[in-house]
C-alpha cells in the first residue's frame, strides 16, 4: 500500500480507538478535564481493547480476513456514538489552542522531531531494527501464516507479552510493515498528547511545561528512532505515563477517586502486557497507591468522616487485582506454553520448555555483560555504586555502552543518543522551591526503576519506560527556570535548551536522511534492503523465490526471519534446546535431528555466527563436517552468507 | 516537601547563588554534550552533507 494510504489508515484506526476509549471512559464515570486528556486516555484504552480483541482472534485460530473485518466493524460500531462528539471536541481544541510565542517554538521543534520519526516509520524495517525483524514483526507474520498464535520453540521472545505485536499483526494483515510500524508511531504521538494533558492538569501555573516536555522527549534520538520502528518501548512509556496520570488525578478528583485508581490499574496492566520490565513498576505503584490511600485516611477529620480501614484496603486490592487481571492473558499463555509465566527469566525457579541452564546463562550474560560502562575498553561493565551515580552522565557522553553494539562497540550510533536535557534539567529541581508533589513522586519512582535497570540490564531503551515522566519533570524544571526573576539565569538556560534541542534535532535528521529515500519511494524497497540489510536479504530473497513452500530453513547467525516466507527455526545453541549440540558426538546426529525437525535447508550468516564456518563452537564442529562430506550442499553464497541444502534423507543406521 | 502547593511563578524566588548554580549546571551539562566527539562528528557530517 502507498505510505499515504497507511497514514490515512492509522489516523482512522487511531480515531476509532479514541472513540471507543472515550465511550469506555464515559461508561466508567470518568470525566476528563480537557480534550487532550480525553484523547490521551481514550486512545490508549481503545488501542488496548483493539489489541486484546486481536489476541482473542489469534487464540481462537481465526486470524483471517473475514474475522478481522468483522472485528473492525464491531469496534467501529462500539465507538460510533462518540464519533461526532470526539470530532467536535478535537476541532474545538485545535481552534482554541494558544500556545504563545515560546510555546509555539517548542511545539514547532516537537513537530519537526515528529516528522523525522515519521520518516523512520514509513521506511521499511532496516537492519537497525534488529528486534523488529527478529520477532516484533517476524512472530506476528508467522501467526498470520497459521491464522493463530502458535508456540515458536526456537524463539523465546515470542513468549514475552505481545500486546503491541497484536496491533502489528493487524497492521501486517491490513497493509504491511508500514502500517504495523505506524501503530508504534501512533503511541509516540499520543505520548506527546498525554504529556500536554499531564502538564495542563498538574502544572497549570507553568504553561511552558507541556511544550517543553514534549520537545525534550520527542527530540531524544533514542526515542525518535524507536518511534519509527516496530519496537514497543515508546508504547510502554505511554501506558506508564497514563497510569501515573490517573494516579495523580485520583488524588485531586475526590469524588471519582476509586474510578481513577481503577483506570490507573488498567494502564499499568496494559504496560505489563507490553513488556515484562513493567513488572518492576507494579510493586512500586502499589506502594504509591498504598501511600495515597493511607494518607487520605489519616488526613480525614473528624475521625467519624474517616473512610473505614477496610475501604482503604479494598481500594488497594482492587488496584492490585485489576492490573494483574489486565496483564494476565499474556503470562497465563506463556505459563501454559512453557511452564514458566515469565519465560525465559527465572529459569532456576520456574524452569521452562525448550530452554536450559546454558541458554539461561548465555542470555543473562548477553543482557548484563554487554551493556554498561566498563572501566576500560574490553572490560566488563562496572556495577558498583560509583558506576550507578555516574550512569546519568555516561548515558549522555557514552551512549554506545548502553545500546546494541551492532559489532562496533566504540561507535556512537545517532539512534543511541539520550542527550543532555534530562540530566541538565532534572538536577535543578533539587534547588527549586515549591515543587509539585507529583514531581517528587515521579523522581522517586524513576530512581527505584533506575536501580532495577542498573542491576538487570543497562540498556538505555529499557529505561525508556519512564522517559515521558522524566521529560515532564524536565519540562516543568525548564519552565520554572525560564520564569525566574534572574534574567541572566533564564537566558543561559534558554540558550542551553535551544542548543541542546537543535543538536538533538540534527541527530534525528541524520537518521531520517538515511531512511528518507526508502520512505518516500525514490529507492525501491528491494534496493534499499539489499544495501541496508546486505547479503542476508538477497539470500532470503533467493530462498523465497526458489524453494517450495514445504521447505524449512535452519538459521545460524541470522535471526531476521521476518524476510522469510517459509518455515524456519533459529538453530544457534543460545536460542533454545531444540538442537542439543552438546550431547551430539558425531555430525550424523545433527543431520538426523535436522530431518526430525523437517529442516531442508540451512542459512549461515558468518558475520554473526561466530566461527561456525571455521568449525568452531558446538555448532561449527558438527556443521562443517557435514558440509565437507556433501551432506550439506551449497546452493547460494554471497557476502559471507551461505545457503545449504540437505542431501536426501539417509537410510537408518550410522551415527548415534 | 511533598505537600507544598504549586507556585504560580518564581516570585518567592531563589537566592542568586542558587540560580547561578542552576545556570552553571545546565551550561556545564550542555557544553559537555556539545563537546562529545560524536556530536562534533555529527556537525561535520551535516556540513559535508550540505556542502557536498
Amino acid at each position: 500500500m502507498h505510505p499515504f494510504s497507511d497514514i490515512l489508515a492509522i489516523l482512522a484506526l487511531g480515531f476509532v480507538a479514541f472513540a471507543v476509549g472515550r465511550a469506555c471512559l464515559r461508561g466508567l464515570g470518568i470525566q476528563p478535564q480537557t480534550t487532550t486528556e480525553d484523547l490521551a486516555l481514550g486512545a490508549g484504552l481503545g488501542l488496548g481493547i483493539l489489541a486484546y480483541a486481536v489476541l482473542v482472534l489469534a487464540l481462537l485460530g481465526v486470524l483471517r480476513t473475514w474475522a478481522v473485518a468483522g472485528l473492525l466493524v464491531l469496534f467501529t460500531a462500539a465507538g460510533a456514538r462518540q464519533v461526532p462528539g470526539a470530532a467536535r471536541d478535537l476541532a474545538r481544541a485545535v481552534r482554541n489552542w494558544r500556545p504563545g510565542f515560546w510555546g509555539g517554538i517548542l511545539i514547532a521543534v516537537t513537530l519537526i522531531a515528529a516528522a523525522t520519526a515519521l520518516v523512520g516509520a514509513l521506511a521499511p524495517p532496516s537492519s537497525a531494527e534488529w528486534d523488529s525483524l527478529s520477532y516484533h514483526l517476524a512472530a506476528p507474520k508467522v501467526y498470520l501464516r497459521h491464522h493463530r498464535i502458535v508456540y515458536l520453540p526456537y524463539d523465546h521472545h515470542s513468549n514475552f507479552p505481545f500486546t503491541m505485536e497484536m496491533l502489528y499483526a493487524l497492521g501486517l494483515m491490513l497493509s504491511g510493515h508500514t502500517l504495523a510500524k505506524l501503530f508504534h508511531y501512533l503511541t509516540f504521538v499520543l505520548t506527546l498528547v498525554a504529556m500536554g494533558a499531564f502538564a495542563r492538569r498538574f502544572f497549570p501555573a507553568q504553561p511552558l511545561s507541556g511544550p517543553a516536555a514534549a520537545a525534550i522527549f520527542a527530540t531524544i534520538p533514542l526515542v525518535n528512532f524507536e518511534a519509527g520502528t516496530a519496537y514497543i518501548d515508546v508504547a510502554l512509556g505511554y501506558c506508564v505515563l497514563l497510569s501515573v496520570h490517573c494516579l495523580g488525578a485520583s488524588r485531586s478528583d475526590g469524588a471519582a477517586n476509586s474510578r481513577w485508581l481503577a483506570l490507573a490499574a488498567v494502564y499499568l496492566g496494559l504496560a505489563m502486557g507490553i513488556k515484562m520490565t513493567a513488572l518492576v513498576l507494579y510493586p512500586l505503584l502499589l506502594v504509591w497507591v498504598a501511600w495515597d490511600v493511607l494518607r487520605l485516611r489519616a488526613a480525614s477529620s473528624p475521625e467519624a468522616e474517616r473512610p473505614p480501614r477496610a475501604a482503604a484496603g479494598r481500594q488497594l486490592l482492587v488496584f492490585a487485582a485489576l492490573a494483574v487481571a489486565v496483564a494476565s492473558p499474556w503470562y497465563v499463555k506463556t505459563w501454559v506454553y512453557t511452564g514458566n509465566p515469565v519465560y525465559p527469566f527465572f529459569y532456576s525457579v520456574f524452569g521452562g520448555r525448550d530452554w536450559g541452564a546454558l541458554q539461561a546463562e548465555m542470555y543473562r550474560k548477553s543482557q548484563v555483560h554487554d551493556f554498561g560502562m566498563p572501566s576500560k575498553q574490553g572490560d566488563m561493565p562496572r556495577r558498583d555504586l560509583v558506576a550507578f551515580l555516574l550512569a546519568p552522565y555516561n548515558l549522555v557522553a557514552h551512549p554506545n555502552y548502553y545500546f546494541d553494539k551492532h559489532g562496533s562497540p566504540e561507535r556512537v550510533w545517532p539512534t543511541s543518543v539520550v542527550g543532555p536535557l534530562l540530566l541538565a534539567l532534572l538536577a535543578p529541581l533539587l534547588l527549586l522551591r515549591r515543587i509539585p508533589w507529583i514531581v517528587w513522586r515521579i523522581l522517586l519512582l524513576a530512581l527505584a526503576f533506575a536501580v532495577s535497570w542498573f542491576v538487570m540490564s543497562q540498556q538505555s531503551r529499557y529505561f525508556l519506560a519512564v522517559f515521558p515522566l522524566l521529560a515532564l519533570c524536565a519540562g516543568y524544571s525548564a519552565a520554572r527556570i525560564m520564569a525566574t526573576r534572574w534574567e541572566s539565569v533564564s537566558g543561559i538556560a534558554g540558550v542551553c535548551l535551544g542548543a541542546g534541542l537543535a543538536t538533538l534535532l540534527a541527530l534525528d535528521g541524520l537518521t531520517a536522511r538515511e531512511l528518507a529515500p526508502a520512505a518516500f519511494g525514490t529507492v525501491s524497497e528491494e534496493a534499499f534492503q539489499a544495501y541496508n540489510v546486505g547479503p542476508s536479504y538477497r539470500a532470503f530473497g533467493f530462498l523465497n523465490r526458489y524453494l517450495p513452500s514445504t521447505a524449512k530453513v535452519a538459521l545460524y547467525g541470522e535471526p531476521r526471519g521476518y524476510f522469510l516466507d517459509l518455515d524456519y527455526i533459529w538453530a544457534d545453541l543460545g536460542h533454545s534446546t531444540l538442537i542439543d549440540y552438546l550431547s551430539m558426538k558425531r555430525p550424523e546426529a545433527l543431520l538426523r535431528r535436522y530431518h526430525e525437525l523437517g529442516i531442508t535447508h540451512v542459512l549461515i550468516n558468518s558475520r554473526y555466527a561466530g566461527g561456525l564456518l571455521d568449525g568452531q563452537g558446538p555448532e561449527g564442529r558438527l556443521v562443517v563436517p557435514l558440509l565437507e562430506r556433501g551432506a550439506l550442499q551449497p546452493i547460494w553464497e554471497g557476502g559471507g552468507v551461505l545457503v545449504l541444502a540437505l542431501a536426501p534423507t539417509p537410510r537408518a543406521g550410522g551415527g548415534e | 516537601m511533598e505537600e507544598e502547593p504549586q507556585a504560580a511563578d518564581d516570585e518567592s524566588g531563589i537566592p542568586l547563588w542558587q540560580a547561578a548554580l542552576i545556570a552553571l549546571w545546565v551550561a556545564a551539562v550542555t557544553a559537555s554534550f556539545l563537546a562529545c566527539p560524536y556530536v562534533r562528528e555529527l556537525w561535520l557530517a551535516l556540513f559535508q552533507g550540505v556542502l557536498f
